[in-house]
């Protein structure tokens, strides 16, 4: 299989303090990685450099190719083709991700009708609606129809999230970044939203970087990890091996912290 | 005796939607009992109502026995003594602008106790761990767990007789979590503790008691121990099984996912 994303030697610093330091890693199509760390690891920078996202004041160096695109370096112009097609993201908070004065329905819109110009489909209201209603009841939301003409402020927290999943998908990137996505949400919620990715990823062949500090959620969705420590890579492999047998300090600690807290439901 | 004890509490912020209805519970003295809820269960009301900020619609709140009175500032004054609060963000609940030995004396000086105002505080330091050297530095200092360190000195050094803990590990990194239960541990073995938290595993680690709410109402409460081992509830269950767990791994089947 070849690598759909390959990141080589990737640095990004501000004026001032080198943020994330030589990390690299590589993600073949279908595959899935999860990027986990504390705060301050540089595991949510990795993510928007990917995508070119990063603020003007911060700057990377280094190679980052999707498909056969490098993103390092690139203009927002050309990368804004990508988009979509090449990779979509979801973020980890939903009321900030949408647009608070666009209805649900537009928003998810928006990306259907980008696809269908795309893929040189024709893109009249009726077709569009029909999408949007389809995406809608993929991502289990309620009431679809009701649905398209809400705003953001009246739905909950886990179906804001659900309408970004849905935006995601529309697009049917190759790649799914999903920077901690549960972590805003309710535990009953976080546990339907993980079953509703963990479908979409595999109906649609995407392959996903999952992004988050949460370790059991991280080990329940993907097959390879790596962890990230003040901006550097220390230790890569599959779920099972860094979650069994870590080989770094710092990843052992990690674990340990994990393993106490399912220790003190398992003590019960 | 209880120490405190919420009788058939109802609250509404506006008419005819009760955020609150009907809760009973109580916490008995040297307790330490978990309020648990996803967002919207009326937690954070809760909370609200015993820092008395609001006062129940109907219901009543008792502490060692008298009713509470938010009007009555001579009672209220003498609650305040006996009630502290420690809170979720320990980057917003810390005053930016003070150095540490003003943040923790707060509660002495604005409750007026007077009498070896040093020593408590450099105690109640050396109770959450953190260098005496601390003492003189601003929060932008210390780390997020320090800085719940300080929240929890300055909310001991006035040693209440009850500790409202508002999902104090909730903003930290797990390894820090960790140490921060800990600490709690040890807090809540010398005074009584009412510790709300969405998380059943922090719950289950540190408290005796727990009560379980949901869109306001109690559906569940009693030993910790016999709630999550056996619990009654469909409420409960659901949370307990919703919660995220390291997966095994065996040697013939190595997909994990399958448990989704």
């Amino acid at each position: 299989m070849s690598d759909l994303l390959t990141v080589v030697d990737l640095s990004i610093r501000t004026a001032e303090k080198e943020l994330v330091k030589n990390v690299s890693f590589s993600l073949p199509e279908g595959a899935r990685m999860g990027l986990i760390g504390e705060s301050g690891s540089g595991k949510s920078l990795t993510a928007l450099a990917a995508t070119g996202l990063l603020p003007p004041a911060i700057t990377a160096s280094g190679s980052v190719i999707i498909g056969a695109q490098e993103i390092i370096g690139t203009p927002d112009q050309a990368l804004n083709r990508m988009r979509g097609s090449d990779v979509a993201v979801v973020f980890q908070e939903p009321l900030t991700a949408l647009d608070p004065l666009m209805k649900i329905g537009d928003q998810i819109g928006w990306p259907v009708r980008r696809r269908f110009r795309r893929e040189g489909q024709t893109t009249n209201r009726e077709a569009v609606r029909n999408e949007v209603l389809s995406l809608m009841e993929q991502v289990r939301l309620p009431e679809p129809k009701l649905m398209l003409n809400r705003y953001p402020h009246e739905i909950s927290g886990g179906q804001r999230q659900r309408v970004a999943i849905a935006m995601a998908v529309a697009c049917r990137p190759k790649l799914l970044i999903a920077d901690e996505p549960t972590t805003a949400l309710d535990v009953t919620t976080q546990a339907e939203v993980l079953k509703l990715l963990d479908g979409l990823v595999r109906d649609y062949g995407m392959s996903l970087l999952f992004i988050s500090h949460d370790l059991p959620v991280v080990a329940s969705i993907v097959d390879d990890v790596t962890v990230l420590r003040l901006g550097e890579v220390v230790e890569q492999g599959t779920t099972r091996q860094v979650f069994e047998a870590p080989s770094n300090p710092y990843s052992q600690g990690l674990m340990e912290a994990a393993r106490t807290f399912d220790s003190y439901l398992q003590d019960i | 005796m209880n120490l405190l004890e919420l009788n058939k509490v109802c609250f509404s912020y506006t008419r005819g939607n009760k955020v609150l209805n009907e809760v009973s519970f109580s916490v008995a003295s040297g307790r330490t009992v978990g309020l648990v809820g996803e967002s919207g269960s009326g937690k954070s009301t809760i909370l609200k109502l015993l820092m008395g900020l609001a006062k129940p619609s109907s219901g009543a709140i008792q502490f060692e026995g008298a009713p509470l009175d938010i009007g009555n500032r001579i009672l209220m004054k003498g609650y305040r003594r006996a009630v502290q609060p420690v809170f979720q963000d320990p980057y917003s609940s810390l005053d930016p602008r003070q150095k540490v030995r003003s943040i923790i004396s707060e509660p002495l000086n604005s409750l007026g106790i007077a009498d070896q105002n040093a020593s408590r505080v450099k105690r109640a330091l050396a109770a959450v761990d953190l260098p005496e050297d601390a003492i003189d530095r601003y929060p932008s200092a210390f780390s997020g767990g320090q800085r719940q360190r300080i929240a929890i000195a300055r909310a001991i050094v006035s040693e209440p007789r009850l500790i409202l803990a508002d999902e104090v590990v909730s903003a930290l990194d797990l390894s820090t979590q960790v140490r921060i239960v800990e600490l709690f541990r040890e807090i809540a073995s010398q005074t009584t503790l009412l510790f709300v938290s969405h998380d059943l595993a922090v719950v289950a680690a540190l408290c005796d008691e727990i009560v379980i709410l949901e869109r306001g109402t109690v559906v569940e409460a009693g030993s910790t121990r016999s709630v999550l081992a056996n619990p009654q509830h469909t409420y409960t269950r659901s949370l307990l099984d919703s919660i995220p767990r390291i997966p095994e791994w065996d040697q013939t089947h190595d997909n994990v996912r399958s448990d989704l």
